[in-house]
């Protein structure tokens, strides 16, 4: 049972090529996946009005979907009790002990309270330490112009221009929290200080940790912080578009650019770049509930408990990107999980993340799926007619 | 892998962890048990006491807490025979508790009060809500109360079965104080289980300890389970050590030769038992197999998936002041959300202070039972917070 009609798939490799076909951006490749029988497209070219055309081993910027992977690889010590999810995490990351929180997140920065209790592993998986992205209405919060200043504000990952793993934690260091460690969900900082703390853990960089834990096991060979020359060429360049034009501008040449060279600092939130196949390799491992050819990334209960939804309704109220972001989504371990049926593609249970230069990722155990769309137009991929279309495309394929 | 889908890698990771501990001096020794699909991986690692014996399979352990479940798994025994009801007052077997009054304010004084709403039942002591326990509430000042549970040896401590006095003394002492809250109001820790061993004896008409060997040790073979060691087994008790603030290191907390070597004037339902690894595996099992064991029902299907339903209303366990409790059935907790490696919906069971822990898990089809006597207090146990995620990390289907 193939479990995907190959007369509606070509729907999705349609929906794809209209928007090559208008310029929106210059190529894609997709992947869906069920039951075991994998359908991948490519369409297109790596760059607008050129390059060469989109191979199913094209390297892409992951961006945000790094977080999952990263939690992945945080579980694993979990599993071996060398990290505990309720520990405090200060003997590893002192810079973040006895930390004080603002009083109200538009306020001062020495208008503070102390913490209420210290910053645990949980929260940093489940996007709580109290630090994170913050929309900049009203204009001018103290804490963000303070973070951008520190290279630990959000934003397009930029990693050439990060600072090292220990200026990153001494620049948080000497900022207050937003809010209250558990109190609600913010976006994007725990992932990267997360990476630090696993770092630390092992005294290993990142990119070992991942290859150990991660990369080696499930076969994920062009997965990494940076892209080597001999490879160079794989890597199309990124756009991002332009907010008031909608058109998209060069984010990032590919050779030269800022994933050519091993970055300072190796964000757990942001930095990876990988392939069709080495995702779709972590998306059929976190199907199979942690399995993979040949062993156990994780027991099936850390991943059940990383796909579970680990927000509570009172901070779902006040935590997303927008209002009504958690009506019907939640968070597990760095990754959104589906609670609610209010799209064609939405299952309850379904859970994987999106990256923000212009990739999507999930697994859905109930349809047996794993899709994933692979793109380097950056906008947000929730809102963005591209992704919408693309999930509509693979989810009515189902058969 | 073999029949019970744990995964023997993942056995010895939990082996070689654990070990560790007991290397690092952290704990004297452990036994663990980690039962699948009804095949039992158990491991006795270290010593009973620093510098002591091996520890064995069948070393006894002081339960104290995991006595609750026990006790209420008796109670459960009597109200299948019609011989309690839920909700009936417990006022004809306990006449010391009849025509409770209840404190206008917690932290007020002891004639403040108002009366009871209603009269205590038996229910409200199964789910821990009589109006009297663990008083968690952050008050400026130590409550009268407390005072006068402290002066009538009474109140709620670690436990220390010879300071206590007889069943029927510590009822009347009980019996001259008001509640804390309304009956069903609160869930409370503690008391609620010492007076159910109580109210368990007296509708017996036998000591606790006979009616639980009558009842329930004797079918399900728990041949070591009892209010106290007899001289001919004390050497397999292990010595209980608890930490000592602000030094952190351990220090002895009860020899084996002490206050659990003689029988007690009070059999306590809430923490007076000791027990061995197979043991508490036959009386997990039980309920994992819905009250059967061997050829025997012990207890109906139907009370058992009652014990092990939450039977909170909402807000109740928030208020607790336990900040792990999730909801509470009859005696022992119930797993609501998965919030760890080893939390499953569905799973009950409950901790000893005294270092042991115990869950029976339906949807896992698993029994774990961790048994040390080191405490998890005033120190947390790094063993108790790593072993159900190392048994749980272990599952391999």
């Amino acid at each position: 049972m193939a479990g995907l009609s190959t007369t509606r798939m070509r729907r999705v490799r349609d929906a794809l090529a209209r928007y090559v076909d208008n310029g929106t951006l210059p190529g894609a490749v997709a992947v869906a996946s069920r039951h075991g029988d994998t359908h991948v497209e490519t369409v297109g070219t790596t760059e607008l009005g050129g390059g060469t055309p989109m191979r199913e081993d094209t390297i892409f910027r992951i961006a945000s979907m790094t977080k999952p992977v990263a939690a992945v690889a945080a579980m694993t010590f979990v599993e071996e009790c060398r990290l505990r999810l309720d520990d405090p995490v200060d003997p590893l990351l002192p810079e973040l002990a006895d930390r004080r929180v603002l009083v109200s997140v538009d306020g001062p920065l020495d208008d503070t309270v102390p913490a209420a209790r210290p910053i645990t592993l949980r929260d940093l998986l489940t996007f709580r330490p109290g630090f994170g992205m913050l929309d900049d209405t009203p204009v001018g919060r103290p804490i963000l112009a303070a973070a951008r200043r520190l290279g630990v504000g959000g934003g397009p990952p930029h990693p050439a221009a990060m600072p090292d793993p220990d200026a990153f934690l001494r620049g948080l260091g000497e900022l207050p929290l937003m809010y209250q460690p558990g109190e609600r969900w913010l976006y994007h900082t725990g992932s990267d200080v997360l990476g630090v703390l696993l770092e630390r853990l092992v005294d290993r960089p990142l990119d070992e940790v991942l290859q150990e834990r991660v990369f080696d096991p499930l076969g994920m060979v062009d997965t990494a912080f940076s892209v080597p020359a001999d490879r160079i060429h794989r890597l199309p360049p990124a756009y991002l578009v332009d907010h008031e034009t909608g058109e998209p501008e060069l984010l990032d040449h590919a050779e030269g650019g800022e994933w050519a060279s091993p970055p300072p600092f190796r964000s757990a939130g942001g930095g990876l770049v990988s392939t069709a196949a080495d995702f779709l390799a972590f998306g059929t491992m976190m199907l199979r509930q942690g399995r993979y050819e040949g062993g156990r990334v994780l027991s099936r209960p850390s991943v059940r408990l990383m796909t579970t939804d680990q927000l509570t309704r009172e901070q779902k109220a006040l935590s997303g990107f927008f209002p009504g972001y958690f009506d019907h989504q939640g968070w597990g371990f760095g990754m959104c999980v589906l609670t609610g049926r209010n799209t064609l593609a939405a299952t309850p249970g379904r859970f994987g993340w999106y990256g923000g230069l212009g990739t999507a990722w999930a697994t859905d155990p109930a349809e047996d799926l794993v899709a994933i769309l692979l793109t380097q137009r950056s906008e947000f991929p929730e809102l963005s007619p591209v992704h919408q279309d693309f999930w509509t495309s693979v989810y009515q394929a189902v058969d | 892998m073999g029949s019970s889908g744990l995964s023997s890698a993942r056995l010895r990771r939990m082996h070689d962890v654990l070990a560790g501990q007991v290397d690092q001096g952290v704990l004297p020794g452990l036994v663990t048990v980690v039962s699948r699909h009804g095949e039992a991986a158990v491991d006795a690692i270290g010593a009973q006491a620093f510098g002591g014996t091996p520890m064995r399979r069948d070393t006894i352990f002081r339960i104290s807490s995991m006595t609750k479940p026990v006790v209420a798994a008796a109670a459960m025994i009597l109200v299948e025979e019609c011989r309690l009801r839920l909700d009936d007052p417990v006022d004809p077997l306990l006449p010391e508790l009849a025509d409770r009054r209840v404190l206008v304010s917690v932290d007020g004084p002891l004639d403040d009060t108002v009366p009871a709403a209603r009269p205590i039942t038996l229910r409200d002591l199964l789910t821990f809500r009589p109006g009297i326990g663990l008083l968690m509430d952050e008050l400026p000042d130590e409550p009268p109360i407390l005072a006068a549970m402290t002066e009538r040896s009474v109140a709620v401590g670690p436990p220390q079965p010879a300071a206590k006095p007889g069943d029927d003394e510590f009822l009347r002492r009980l019996g001259e104080l008001p509640l804390m809250f309304q009956p069903g109001e609160r869930w409370q820790y503690h008391t609620s289980a010492e007076v159910l061993g109580v109210l368990v004896a007296r509708a017996a008409g036998q000591p606790l300890e006979t009616f639980l060997r009558d009842r329930l040790f004797g079918p399900l073979g728990m041949v070591d389970t009892a209010f106290s060691v007899p001289a001919d087994r004390i050497d397999r008790l292990a010595a209980s050590y608890l930490g000592d603030l602000p030094a952190g290191d351990l220090m002895l907390w009860d020899a084996p030769d002490g206050q659990w070597a003689t029988p007690p004037a009070f059999q306590s339902g809430t923490d007076g038992l000791v027990s061995t690894a197979d043991d508490f595996l036959a009386f997990g099992t039980m309920l994992l197999r819905h009250g059967r064991h061997g050829g025997e029902q012990v207890l109906s299907r139907r009370s058992v998936e009652l014990m092990t339903a939450d039977q909170l209303a909402p807000g109740q366990a928030e208020r607790s002041g336990f900040p792990d409790l999730q909801g509470w059935g009859f005696g022992m907790s119930v797993t609501l959300h998965r919030d760890a490696v080893s939390a499953t919906p569905g799973q009950y069971g409950w901790a000893g202070g005294l270092g042991t822990g115990w869950y029976s898990d339906p949807a896992e089809d698993m029994v774990t039972i961790l048994l040390t006597q080191r405490a998890v207090f005033p120190l947390p146990s790094p063993t108790y917070q790593d072993f159900f995620t190392l048994a749980y990390q272990a599952i391999d289907d």
